[in-house]
């Protein structure tokens, strides 16, 4: 029996016979998984619909060196060439909440070692299941949707954290600013060298915005050796043209033999998986650096007993990483410094000394302070 | 390139903090696993040495 698929589709509506289903991407239907998705399948990514960006609420992050840089939890943009802009957005495929888009706001060359690409780690604990590096390596199914102002080819990527073995597959992009489902099946790697417990970084997703040819294959759908991002055919005039944009929007990485529906779990849950690489005392949606009220209820204060200094001891939303970097900010945003009482309340003070573990800070104040108050950020990401 | 500081002489009785305070005053403890601590450390081994903690405290180079 033939299938008549509708004329005219929209970008992620989904179409049903015969007990099977497929959505349109924007340039073909793609099947969709003809069973329930196993039990035992959840998303490898952290914060995979873009949503949770506790650091920046979605201020622009603007970056020119090559550095590891946020733009929301769990997404890092790295460059080296030109400057790129990266923020959460809220142009998106149907039905999601937030997507994140970068700008290329000032133009660079391409040269052998240019490396423009959004990237994020997996942590090692987090691949126990993948079994990646012996005979039993488990199928991984990538499925994430994209949309850039260039049509062309871009690179997609796992790779281990050594950067000894890859995987690269292309990223057709078939027309401009139009919103379009990548999905890819790559079988596990039964060779190499991979880290699949600790809280190291296990592997990396890479998506190559523009990449020079020292991170070029021609070696592609395959596992090698070797540190590659990117295909050789990778298109490459992000970079050189100004404004141009690149989103990614929902994405999954899932231990299964296909891509899986893009589930969204709740909010609470994917904040607190956010916040096992950083958190912050305010409130969700109030940006680091806000200012606050001294002896507010969300603010961490602490008194000083008889001859003795403050001391302040504050568990954590979520048990970290690794120890955190821990950055206080005094009631008038400043970073590094603490609000503290002397008679009156003064801006600009600073801590005694602090110790903590993965679980907690202990803050203790100086001199004559009888209370301090302050926000913090605790920062243990990969 | 980030600065950093020996952290602060701790109140009587306290521990001193085991790690380095960077010139935003951001208290970065001795884990490898951290990457701030990553940072230092290769910090160190191109020549970089701690500077100690200013009486007034460090003062901040900028919010993020």
């Amino acid at each position: 029996m033939a299938i008549d698929f509708p004329n005219s589709p929209t970008v992620g509506q989904i179409f049903t016979s015969g007990g099977s289903s497929w959505q349109w991407d924007g340039v073909k239907w793609v099947a969709q998984a003809s069973t329930p998705p196993p039990q035992g399948t959840p998303n490898k990514l952290l914060n995979p619909f873009m949503e949770i960006d506790q650091a920046h609420e979605g201020a622009a992050v603007s970056t020119t060196a090559a550095a590891t840089n946020y733009i929301v939890d769990g997404l890092v943009i790295f460059i080296n060439a030109g400057t790129v802009s990266g923020q959460r957005s809220i142009d998106v495929p149907p039905g999601y909440p937030n997507s994140v888009v970068t700008t290329q706001t000032a133009t660079g060359t391409v040269a052998a070692g240019t490396i423009n690409s959004l990237y994020q780690y997996i942590e090692a604990d987090d691949l126990a299941d993948t079994r990646l590096g012996t005979s039993n390596a488990q199928t991984l199914a990538l499925a994430f949707w994209t949309k850039s102002s260039i049509a062309g080819t871009y690179g997609g990527s796992l790779r281990n954290a050594a950067g000894t073995r890859s995987y690269v597959f292309p990223i057709v992009i078939s027309a401009a600013n139009t919103w379009q489902l990548i999905t890819q099946v790559i079988p596990g790697d039964t060779a190499g060298t991979w880290v699949t417990s600790g809280n190291a970084a296990g592997m990396t997703f890479n998506i190559a915005l523009t990449m020079g040819a020292n991170y070029q294959t021609a070696t592609l759908n395959a596992w090698q050796a070797g540190n590659f991002l990117a295909p050789t055919t990778i298109t490459n005039t992000m970079v050189t043209t100004l404004n141009s944009t690149f989103q990614l929007g929902p994405a999954g990485l899932w231990v299964a033999p296909q891509p899986q529906p893009l589930l969204r779990t709740s909010i609470q849950a994917e904040l607190t998986r956010c916040q096992r690489y950083y958190e912050k005392s305010y409130d969700p949606g109030v940006a680091v650096g806000s200012t606050f009220s001294v002896g507010a209820a969300n603010v961490i204060g602490g008194v000083a007993l008889a001859n003795a200094v403050p001391a302040v001891q504050a568990g954590f939303r979520s048990t970290k990483r690794a120890a955190p970097t821990i950055t206080f900010y005094d009631a008038a945003g400043t970073a590094g410094k603490i609000s503290a009482y002397t008679g009156s309340w003064a801006n600009g003070a600073t801590a005694g000394t602090i110790f903590g573990t993965t679980n907690l800070v202990s803050v203790q104040g100086t001199g004559t302070q009888q209370f301090i108050n302050y926000a913090y950020t605790a920062d243990a990401r990969l | 390139m980030s600065e950093y500081y020996l952290p602060p002489v701790p109140p009587e009785g306290m521990p001193t903090f085991d790690g380095v305070v960077r010139e935003d005053g951001a208290w970065i403890p001795n884990d490898s696993a951290n990457r701030d601590w990553a940072d230092y450390t290769q910090w160190v081994l191109e020549d970089g040495s701690p500077l100690p903690y200013p009486p007034e405290g460090v003062p901040p180079s900028g919010n993020p």
